[in-house]
């Protein structure tokens, strides 16, 4: 498959600010990153009822560039096919809400399983997902093979025999 | 994180200006989907001001002796200038510079 050009090419980021046990629960925040021919765009789950967001009932939770200028301490980062650029569009575009079984982690969690078919794990104790879990997860994944937005993951394309497991 | 008080390591004071005899305090506290910072609360000793900046999950309301104001991300309080400085952390640990 081509690579597409720097000018064209689309990056994938998952974001958490925390990562391993020392945190609560319930603690953190875990989100995506976008980043179409240079300009990046940052997508998180928040609650309506969270004072960052504006309550807007019924619509989807996903809120865009409320992470702007925040660091995560545990990043990753994929170079996206033309494919995989689709359906990442049509994830965002979806109508998600959040839920306490549903967060900022799962969501997050989900786009990447969804668009790369690559599991990053975020389930916590009592089946929560957890941004302190995710961080962990993609700690342990960037230990492996480090990414970067100038450099990330490249492009890989699962054959239908193939498992997806973290890469 | 502790459950009710962000540490200092949460939190990022972007400025602290006077105004009079007052100081508008702008800081940021750590990203968090189910908790927030619904202002500070203060300790006086001797000339100096504590402001211990307040954690709360989104289920609650906290008392706090300051209510902030959410400008793009960045919590705004407004406090009557003490005669020495103003610090955060129990043991003042970090003195803010007030411009």
């Amino acid at each position: 498959m081509p690579t597409p050009t720097h000018h064209h090419r689309t990056i994938l980021g998952i974001h958490s600010n925390i990562a391993g046990d020392g945190h609560d629960l319930t603690a953190g925040h875990a989100w995506i990153s976008v980043t179409r021919a240079g300009t990046t765009t940052f997508y998180g789950l928040w609650p309506d009822k969270h004072p960052r967001t504006v309550n807007n009932g019924n619509k989807t939770d996903i809120r865009k560039n409320l992470e702007a200028g925040a660091a995560g301490i545990a990043n990753r980062y994929y170079l996206l096919s033309p494919s995989q650029s689709r359906r990442l569009e049509a994830e965002i575009k979806k109508n998600i809400e959040w839920r306490y079984t549903n967060t900022c982690a799962s969501w997050a969690s989900e786009v990447v399983l969804e668009v790369l078919k690559i599991d990053i794990d975020a389930d916590d104790y009592l089946g929560v997902e957890t941004p302190r879990e995710l961080g962990s997860s993609i700690l342990a994944l960037e230990k492996k093979n480090p990414t970067s937005r100038s450099s990330p993951a490249p492009i890989k394309v699962k054959t239908q025999s193939s498992s997806s497991t973290g890469s | 994180m502790s459950n009710d008080q962000y540490t200092l390591n949460d939190v990022t004071v972007e400025s602290a200006a006077r105004k009079g005899n007052s100081v508008e305090l702008a800081y940021r506290t750590t990203m968090e989907s189910m908790f927030y910072s619904p202002g500070i609360r203060i300790e006086m000793d001797n000339d100096d001001m504590i402001v211990n900046i307040i954690r709360c999950s989104i289920d609650n309301e906290c008392d706090v002796d300051k209510k902030a104001t959410l400008k793009e991300g960045v919590s705004h309080v407004i406090v009557d200038a003490p005669k020495g400085g103003i610090y955060l952390g129990k043991d003042k640990s970090r003195k803010v510079d007030i411009n």
